[in-house]
């Protein structure tokens, strides 16, 4: 387990230095000067003397490599700048921000795992029943549905018809749901599909008759066996999904009008904040690997199989 | 004990059915052993299956079985449930991938003492290990391995033992000891005799070796596609074999040759009808 361990942290480090690598130089690959950028959307007048000084001042006129280990040494004493555009620190708040998103896509997360594993473990024990055939065909017409739409959907009946969630905005609990609810049910199609695909997988494999065999009671198989054994893809998958949440929750933020970060990752872009967002694509980053790397940990716990493999690869 | 009354098996293949087990009749008395030899595909698996009611709606079943004089096919799920395990256990081939491989051996036993048993986990810990020491497993490690770090006749030997926890009286034995080296077989089937022996359960041993059947069984069934072609005292259809097939599974081992050599019109289906030629005795003719 420690030498299983010692790889993983090692190559969580490799990961999270290429994200910073390319977070920084692909941001300087955007044909959009930075400065042009600033100067047109504050409507300045854009002379050559006032350019230079702003970049003489955010050090822009620098080798790019030593630009990059500034920003470096800077981000690991958890200093991510200055925004470019509004001059607030970045740090604060992208923390701020985030822990908005944060919430609402652990609320999510919770939503895709009630619904997704009750549901698939259902049409995965009853395959091929009424239930089974009625849920594909509601994954399908849910799964083809954008975000918004969904969302919309939710606030008019939810909302408008039953009125008994807030619409939109942000402060009490009730905020949180319709929001994470919508992210949910864009993820669950794929989840209950792939639980449903794992069970009835697993339903045919040989323990599982041994284990009837053995006169076990179906509850017990259902825990023991079909869930556990479903456990590692699902975690791992539900890790995955964490970043597509975290970077990609700005459509249902903009609906909701909720304080996150995608929100504010958007603004950020138009004014081609590069401070903003080198630092945004590394904390994302940052959190995406953290999550994977504690998902790994989780399965190999689970399963001794991928313990044992680690440590002799 | 058991009892197998023209049993007939279909299975779904494509859109035909087929018939994989054809009217098959047999007993297991109290405290024998019965053993069921055959070619791969012969049925004699589905036979095994089939009487503890492990088997999906694909699979249409005739005939009675009976189960100390109660009939089996006509049990509730729940009822079948309460036997498998604990009056009738199941020894399966393949143990490399009949056990859980996220479950440890030892939950391996809990969980089939808890199935039957009011036990708490620490008792039922307990019990499997004595269980464990009864058939001379390597201690408390063992317990606490993985399968897969286990080897075959390893995990076959805590089949045995996990499956003679609940004390059934009636163990069937499906291919107990295929893929085993002969040291390891040796050390099964002794187990398995020694279980009989002291417990006076029945057991119906299933196998394609014919070795193996001859050091265990009392009865012997020779099938050959589906069909019953040889059924009697073992001792009598070991030595002096009636059927041409079963003279043909007993000259493999002799001769070194493949039984489409040995038998006439291999690929042609058994058609003569099943007489008893002597009380006890049936062979078809």
């Amino acid at each position: 387990m420690s030498r299983f361990l010692a790889r993983r942290i090692g190559s969580m480090v490799l990961a999270l230095w290429g994200v910073s690598l390319l977070a920084f130089f692909l941001i300087r690959v955007i044909p959009v000067d930075p400065v042009e950028a600033y100067f047109a959307i504050n409507q300045l007048p854009a002379s050559k003397e006032a350019m230079d000084a702003i970049r003489e001042e955010q050090g822009l006129n620098k080798p790019l490599l030593s630009q990059y280990a500034n920003w470096i040494w800077h981000v690991l004493q958890f200093d991510f700048g200055k925004s470019f555009g509004s001059k607030s620190d970045v740090a604060n708040d992208l923390i701020k921000k985030l822990w908005v998103t944060l919430r609402i896509s652990a609320a999510a997360l919770f939503f895709v795992v009630c619904i997704s594993v009750s549901i698939g473990v259902l049409s995965a024990v009853k395959h091929s029943s009424l239930f089974d055939r009625l849920t594909r065909t509601t994954i399908f017409m849910i799964a083809s549905m954008p975000s918004f739409w969904l969302a919309f959907i939710l606030i008019y009946v939810v909302g408008l018809k039953w009125g008994i969630l807030p619409l939109m905005g942000w402060g009490t609990w009730q905020h949180m749901i319709l929001p994470s609810l919508t992210l949910a049910l864009g993820l669950c199609p794929y989840y209950i599909r792939l639980i449903r695909t794992s069970i009835v997988e697993q339903m045919q494999q040989p323990h599982v008759l041994y284990a009837r065999a053995r006169g076990l009671k179906e509850s017990v198989i259902i825990r023991n066996y079909l869930l556990k054994g479903t456990l590692p893809p699902l975690l791992t998958s539900l890790a995955m999904s964490c970043g597509i949440l975290l970077g990609g929750a700005a459509v249902v933020e903009v609906v909701f009008t909720i304080p996150g970060v995608g929100r504010y990752i958007l603004v950020a872009m138009e004014a081609r904040d590069y401070v903003v967002l080198q630092g945004f694509i590394l904390l994302i980053g940052f959190f995406y690997i953290v999550i994977n790397f504690a998902a790994d940990i989780v399965c190999a716990m689970i399963d001794p199989r991928i313990r044992l493999k680690g440590g002799e690869q | 004990m058991l009892e197998v009354k023209n049993l007939s098996v279909y299975v779904q293949h494509e859109r035909d059915e087929v018939q994989v087990v054809q009217d098959i009749s047999f007993q297991v008395p109290k405290g024998k052993v019965v053993g069921i030899v055959g070619e791969s595909g012969s049925g004699k698996s589905m036979i095994c299956t089939t009487i503890i009611g492990l088997f999906n709606q694909s699979r249409r079943v005739e005939g009675d079985i009976f189960y100390k004089g109660e009939l089996l096919l006509n049990k509730s799920k729940k009822e079948m449930r309460n036997l498998r395990g604990k009056e009738i256990a199941l020894i399966m081939q393949n143990p490399m991938s009949m056990f859980n491989p996220m479950l440890s051996i030892g939950d391996h036993f809990v969980e089939t003492l808890q199935a039957h048993s009011d036990v708490s986990k620490k008792e039922a810990r307990l019990r499997a290990l004595e269980q464990v020491a009864r058939y001379r497993l390597p201690g408390g490690q063992v317990l606490n391995k993985y399968p897969h770090e286990l080897s075959g006749g390893m995990l076959q030997r805590i089949m045995i033992a996990i499956a003679v926890s609940h004390e059934p009286s009636l163990l069937i034995a499906d291919e107990p000891t295929t893929a085993l080296d002969t040291m390891t077989q040796l050390l099964i089937l002794d187990e398995l005799q020694a279980y009989r022996q002291n417990s006076g359960a029945s057991m119906l041993i299933v196998s394609h070796d014919l070795g193996v059947i001859a050091r265990a069984a009392d009865e012997l069934i020779v099938m050959r596609g589906g069909k019953m072609v040889e059924y009697g005292p073992a001792a009598l259809v070991l030595h002096n074999p009636l059927h041409p097939y079963t003279q043909a599974l007993l000259a493999v081992k002799e001769t070194g040759r493949s039984l489409d050599e040995l038998v006439e019109h291999y690929d042609e289906p058994v058609v003569e009808p099943l007489v008893e030629c002597q009380p006890g005795y049936w062979v078809r003719q």
